[in-house]
């Protein structure tokens, strides 16, 4: 076992080898102005960066640091309020992800607090009484008589990250009246 | 000469030379108020001939463990570079401080700092000796990711509370 007194003679060695490794360390010291620290940092964001670039958000922050318009209360101030801004519209949208055409793609974070127990907010109109389309277990902007289905595949074009078109085949979908509910209006009714 | 177990307080002043024509002066705190918990402050501002950063950063730390003359801690808190370039984000890493008994003093931090599409490593580096409450402290400071560096030498003083 080791004890403590021993230890702390390998932490004093340990801190003459450290010593020793900053003498000799000067060669990989910070090499060049600030400025190339900068030019790295926006190089290596732009590395980074997903896919989509999104050139606003990026000018914006450029603007901010050259002009000295939102200094570093505002900045810290700017990232609480966008956090908490986040957060409250993730929650918000997160409980309608059951509606098309977001089914079955809730945020990941949605996950951690059960995306199963996600119950949708009820409308209740001014007599207390809850909205149909809460009540139904469907996506929104369907009838109840009405169900989606498959119409095959239709071509669109996209830009790519790099600009250029591209064509995709993507599924096509209309609505329609279910059957059921369109023979039972066809079927004559009787009368008692 | 404190031991850095259960609560206390200092206070610093640093300077940082990064090559001939940058260098940082600041200050800082660590204020381990709970004996397990404590609030954590850095502020430093480089310079080069035309060009001025400043880095901040503010969180709270956390002792995993402690004995007479050893603290390991983690801590989370708030960075940002301003002035040349408007950066904010979360840090965490974890700190290590011995006193080796002699009146010296080894200091090791490690962390990382995630901003806006990008992570930098941050390591704090330091050997002091102590003279009474004040800790004379010389060593290494680096904030870098792959494309970017401001590493350099650190010297100052730190009054312990």
């Amino acid at each position: 076992m080791v004890s403590l007194p021993s230890f702390i003679r390998l932490g004093r060695h340990a801190a003459c080898q450290l010593i020793l490794q900053l003498a000799v360390a000067t060669t990989s010291l910070h090499a060049g102005t600030l400025k190339d620290f900068k030019k790295g940092v926006k190089k290596e964001q732009a590395n980074n960066q997903p896919a989509k670039n999104e050139p606003e958000e990026s000018s914006s922050t450029d603007g901010k640091s050259e002009s000295g318009e939102c200094g570093l209360g505002c900045a810290f101030f700017s990232a609480i309020f966008s956090a908490i801004g986040k957060a409250w519209i993730g929650y918000n949208t997160s409980i309608y992800y059951d509606d098309y055409p977001y089914a079955g793609k809730a945020p990941l974070w949605a996950t951690y607090r059960d995306a199963g127990k996600i119950t949708r907010r009820e409308k209740k109109s001014s007599s207390g009484r809850v909205s149909a389309d809460a009540d139904r277990n469907k996506p929104a902007g369907l009838a109840d008589d009405e169900e989606m289905y498959s119409d095959g595949t239709e071509t669109i074009y996209e830009f790519d990250t790099l600009g250029n078109m591209v064509q995709k085949q993507v599924p096509r979908y209309g609505i329609r009246k279910k059957k059921d509910t369109a023979q039972r209006r066809s079927s004559p009714t009787t009368c008692r | 000469m404190p031991d850095g177990k259960r609560s206390f307080f200092n206070i610093e002043a640093a300077g940082l030379y990064l090559d001939r024509e940058t260098y940082g002066l600041g200050g800082g705190f660590q204020a381990r108020l709970l004996g397990w918990f404590g609030l954590i402050g850095e502020y430093r501002q480089y310079r080069d001939k035309s060009d001025k950063l400043t880095f901040t950063s503010f969180g709270a730390d956390f002792a995993l463990f402690q004995l007479g003359g050893f603290s390991w801690s983690a801590y989370v808190q708030y960075s940002a570079f301003s002035d040349l370039l408007a950066l904010s984000g979360a840090g965490y890493g974890t700190r290590l401080q011995m006193f080796l008994g002699g009146r010296t003093a080894l200091d090791f931090r490690i962390g990382k700092l995630s901003m806006t599409d990008i992570e930098f490593w941050d390591y704090d580096l330091r050997f002091g000796v102590f003279v009474n409450r004040v800790q004379v402290f010389v060593g290494y400071r680096a904030i870098e990711s792959a494309e970017a560096k401001l590493a350099g030498f650190q010297g100052g003083m730190q009054l312990w509370l």
